[in-house]
């Protein structure tokens, strides 16, 4: 009966690793191979069969990528506003979390249930209100205008996952705190942001991702070249006629190096800030 | 240190619910006050309601000579200390301590001092670099206690600071508790569900049920002289027995089994015969040779080491049951053993189990109570 269930074990085990390894090779094929053809001579680039491992690797494809077109120029102008709409979206969508989660107001629950609204209507749908927007704010045409939307196009998710965060955590501290002298915003800098860290890493990570990979936005109000951003820049690689493979996944594999960054910088708070309310601390 | 004077104070949640029912009391200056009661009692809430954590429905509380209906918690001068202790866990013992003086916009070095001299009092000096969680349940609670004493408040307000430590902390964290008020003098109100708590650390008690108070006492007083059969289930461990009784002519029948009460008692229940619950406390039966007093047989001892507590099947008495009976959990109703008389003895006396026994009770130290209402019949 013990060899039995040693038996099942084992299956079961074999059973988990096989559909894990197939998970990982789905998601990572495509990865690896814009990572070999990054490195393959413009002339190998479409053979077939298709090479894993490069036979002449080159840095070339490289060197182009960051030459051509302003990229490096792209690259910071991408960093700017990934940063700066990182830093605002997450500041003012904690203020709304806590608002929501700690405060008691009349309108609070409609002021949520708008945010949600937020959150179920597709950004495509909103591309023409918002650009007749941008252009009454003069925001057409400058990476400010980049700026603004992303923020408020991050608000609502970030609102919901960090105001449930902030529901859980002990009232008794904030109540000590209270008792103690602090205000509302020494609790929200002192005690809710110190706290949240789990959750702050996580709403930082999706809107840094969301505005740096934004292209739709981002082609519809810039015009300026030397406003472009990486994804922007990145689509340029590609011709109408011909599309240079080797430049695009080049430039793509330098544009996964800031989000990786950041992921490990983030890595241990944001594991645990997405197994947060999993099991009760 | 100041006086907290609580005037026909009531709190209600929404329509239905009334925490607090019309509380009248003054804790005076350095008083150590005690409220106990079972959970759901408003104890909480009384306490919640002079932290200016919970909003006073009706009513006045005064600290000292101020109103403090509308002050925010941090202009009433109060200090608090939480059930679950309440420490940031981000911050060190050391910011922990200090929060409440940089609040205050203490100078640097005037808070660094009287953050050591707390930490010296309460014996952590050597933990101010650490984080709560790097502390043990006993630091913790003193930490908790600094941070509360760091402000030099007017009154001490603590919400069941002990219930988190096992049972030898708490005896000790108790200790220190008594010896720090003596030392302080601060004005303090002490929320409890602990009747052992109550009866140790209170200069007096304020046993709360359904938000209305039973008994405001001495802790003595309220174990001897029970306003009503709910405070003497409640206060003392194991829970008084009560008995089904009838005062005669000749004194008190119980069952078979006759008491004789003491004249003072005599007198106060001239006018008075028929039925009564009978109140007695575990340790007032004695062992008797008496071919009149009430027979029992022992269902189960219990050896505590300097006394053996024995639960008694007795024959012919019958135990009162008041609605609710008083004090005791819905478990404890249901339990088997219910019905049974808990009598304690010092170690020496041999009382082994399905043992045939005789007993008489002290007839100085009952208790009677009225069987419709439970209030008590010798208050004074």
């Amino acid at each position: 009966m013990v060899v039995g269930s040693r038996r099942r074990t084992r299956l079961v085990l074999g059973g988990r690793l096989t559909v894990l390894s197939f998970g990982a090779v789905v998601m990572m094929l495509p990865f690896v191979y814009m990572l070999a053809t990054s490195f393959k001579p413009n002339a190998l680039v479409l053979e077939i069969p298709p090479q894993f491992f490069p036979h002449h690797p080159t840095t070339t494809n490289y060197t182009d990528a960051w030459t051509s077109n302003q990229f490096g120029h792209y690259f910071f102008n991408s960093l700017w506003v990934a940063v700066v709409t990182t830093v605002a979206a997450v500041l003012l969508s904690a203020m709304m979390a806590y608002a929501l989660a700690r405060f008691r107001f009349p309108g609070r629950t409609v002021a949520f249930g708008l945010i949600l609204i937020g959150l179920m209507v597709p950004g495509m749908m909103m591309l023409i209100p918002q650009f007749l927007l941008a252009k009454k704010l003069l925001l057409l045409n400058s990476l400010w205008g980049l700026v603004v939307f992303y923020t408020g196009g991050n608000l609502a998710l970030n609102t919901f996952l960090l105001r449930s965060f902030f529901q859980d955590l002990p009232h008794e501290l904030d109540e000590a705190m209270v008792v103690d002298g602090g205000g509302p915003w020494t609790r929200f800098w002192r005690l809710v942001l110190p706290l949240s860290r789990p959750a702050l890493a996580v709403v930082a990570i999706f809107t840094f991702l969301a505005s740096w990979d934004e292209f739709t936005w981002a082609l519809t109000i810039i015009n300026d070249p030397s406003k472009y951003t990486l994804p922007i820049g990145i689509a340029l690689f590609q011709g109408q006629h011909s599309t240079s493979w080797g430049l695009v996944f080049a430039a793509s594999a330098i544009a996964i190096g800031p989000v990786i960054a950041i992921f490990a910088v983030f890595q241990r708070q944001f594991v645990s800030g997405i197994a947060t309310g999993a099991v009760k601390a | 240190m100041a006086s907290v004077d609580f005037a026909h104070v009531s709190k209600r949640f929404g329509e239905d619910v009334v925490a607090v029912d019309d509380f009248t009391l003054t804790v005076r200056d350095g008083e150590f006050l005690i409220l106990v009661g079972p959970s759901g009692c408003g104890k909480t809430t009384l306490l919640r309601m002079v932290a200016g954590l919970e909003e006073v429905s009706e009513g006045e509380i005064h600290i000292g000579d101020t109103r403090v209906n509308d002050l925010p918690p941090t202009d009433r001068d109060i200090a608090m200390v939480f059930q679950n202790y309440a420490l940031y866990p981000h911050m060190t013992v050391y910011d922990n301590l200090v929060f409440p003086l940089r609040q205050k916009r203490m100078h640097k070095d005037d808070a660094r001092a009287r953050v050591r001299e707390v930490a010296r009092l309460l014996g952590i000096d050597e933990l101010l670099g650490r984080k709560p969680r790097a502390l043990s349940g006993g630091q913790r609670q003193r930490v908790a206690i600094g941070r509360a004493l760091v402000r030099e408040p007017q009154v001490f307000l603590m919400d069941e600071p002990l219930s988190n430590l096992d049972a030898k902390l708490r005896v000790q964290m108790r200790a220190e508790l008594i010896s720090l008020h003596k030392r302080l003098g601060i004005t303090t109100i002490y929320v409890t569900h602990d009747q052992t708590e109550a009866m140790t650390l209170g200069d007096r008690v304020v046993v709360l049920r359904s938000g209305v108070v039973q008994q405001t006492d001495v802790p003595e007083r309220l174990y001897r002289h029970p306003a009503n059969m709910f405070v003497g289930g409640f206060i003392g461990s194991p829970a008084m027995n009560f008995l089904e009784g009838r005062i005669e002519q000749d004194g008190l029948a119980l069952g078979e089994a006759r008491v004789e009460l003491p004249e003072s008692v005599r007198r106060r229940l001239a006018r008075r015969a028929g039925d009564v619950v009978v109140g007695v406390r575990p340790e007032d039966f004695v062992l008797s040779a008496n071919g009149a007093a009430i027979q029992a047989a022992v269902e189960i001892t219990e050896a505590l080491g300097p006394e053996t507590l024995a639960h008694l099947r007795a024959q012919g008495l019958r135990i009162a049951h008041l609605g609710e009976r008083a004090g005791k959990s819905e478990d404890e109703q249901s339990s088997e053993l219910s019905d049974t008389v808990v009598v304690r003895f010092d170690s020496n006396t041999a009382i082994r189990t399905g043992e045939q026994i005789r007993l008489m009770v002290n007839g100085e130290r009952v208790q009677l109570f009225d069987p419709a209402s439970g209030d008590s019949l010798l208050a004074r």
